[in-house]
């Protein structure tokens, strides 16, 4: 049967603390409020890591998942060597402007011994 | 030139909705705008209704002009979202002397076209999040009624002043923004009371609070601005006096940049 209301004992809940007001100082002491600048740190060797990790062995990858990743890494090879010729051209554009250079110095004080 | 980034170490605090919302007011007031998203999520893109071609990650890293990349989003204002692809950023600036300084040597070469850059950041400490301080030097950090994002806003001031530290700049919070204030609620005394602790602790102003106002969530929704969706809204009434406030503030530390002997006196 549904009481009513007015006859309905009221219910209440669990007894909660009173809320204590907040202080910096608690903020400031928890654990995720140190060590803002380790992504800034030169990666950190971890012996006993790398340990662990040595005994793990890599599952293997999917079919679809294994094209994919040698198709990214004959895209790189072929990248890597376009910036080696790139890197070669520019090492000759360096030789040819360094020879332009001495010629010139060159020029310069014949044209000074010249003049005197 | 205003560089502002917003940044909370925890989420959910109305960082975006910030940056929109401030953005598109110093815009209709003749600033040149540009509001930068650096957070993976894309949040700003997506509140915006925006669908750019570019994103940050290719104006950073796939040589993409800034113009090619920023997509406008309403008169004075330009915004260059984020996908996915920024969080490539981290692992590209891995290992790479002086990461923190990628924005500063990218953003300070074409962001002339602007009067004022915000910056929109994840919630998390990241290398995009240090690198966005380094170049903005200015910092806004809204904070929501709960302890976890008092937690976050203490993080966020305690990284600006290590990064400030070892990055050999001034990096200067310029105000604390309480948001999502609900007056109703217990807790919200509890934090408001913290929030002054920790402005007097760390001498940044308090601006004026944000008050909840479900015309928020309904202008996100209508991929609107929120002055633009109601102008008369609570959370619009007390954005535009945050953003008076917070110009007044960012002028003065303009002024005291400017002129040092101004702030020993």
């Amino acid at each position: 049967m549904r009481r009513n209301r007015q006859t309905a004992i009221p219910r209440r809940g669990p007894l909660r603390p009173a809320i204590e007001p907040i202080h910096v100082e608690e903020l400031l002491a928890g654990a995720g409020m140190s060590g803002f600048l380790g992504i800034l740190q030169t990666p950190v060797v971890v012996p006993h890591a790398s340990d662990a990790l040595a005994h793990l062995t890599a599952p293997a990858l999917p079919q679809q998942g294994m094209q994919l990743f040698f198709c990214l890494a004959s895209r790189m090879e072929s990248i890597r060597g376009r910036l080696g010729q790139q890197q070669e051209l520019l090492h000759e554009v360096v030789e040819v402007a360094r020879r332009m250079s001495a010629s010139a110095e060159r020029l310069a004080l014949r044209m000074t011994s010249f003049a005197g | 030139m205003l560089r502002l980034v917003i940044a909370n170490q925890r989420g959910g605090v109305s960082k975006t909705t910030t940056v929109a919302t401030l953005a598109h007011i110093y815009a209709g007031r003749g600033l040149r705008v540009l509001a930068i998203d650096a957070d993976p999520q894309g949040s700003l893109g997506l509140v915006l209704g925006l669908r750019p071609a570019r994103y940050l990650y290719d104006s950073l890293f796939c040589g993409r002009a800034l113009d090619e990349c920023v997509v406008p989003a309403a008169a004075n204002l330009d915004v260059l979202c984020s996908n996915r692809d920024t969080a490539k950023i981290e692992a590209a600036l891995a290992g790479t002397a002086g990461r923190q300084f990628v924005f500063r040597q990218h953003f300070e070469k074409v962001d002339a076209a602007y009067d004022a850059v915000l910056i929109d950041v994840a919630p998390s400490i990241s290398i995009t999040q240090t690198c966005a301080m380094v170049y903005a030097r200015r910092l806004l950090v809204p904070v929501a009624m709960d302890m976890l994002s008092l937690q976050g806003a203490a993080a966020c001031l305690q990284t600006a002043s290590m990064l400030a530290q070892v990055s050999q700049c001034e990096i200067r919070p310029v105000a604390l923004l309480p948001a999502r204030v609900d007056r109703r609620y217990a807790l919200t005394a509890f934090v408001l009371s913290a929030l002054e602790e920790m402005s007097k602790r760390y001498a940044v102003p308090l601006l004026t609070g944000i008050r909840t106002d479900g015309n928020v969530p309904k202008a996100e929704r209508a991929r609107q601005f929120l002055v633009d969706y109601d102008c008369g809204s609570r959370a619009s009434q007390d954005y535009l006096a945050a953003a008076d406030e917070l110009m007044a503030l960012l002028n003065a530390a303009e002024q005291t940049d400017r002129y040092p002997e101004a702030r020993s006196a």
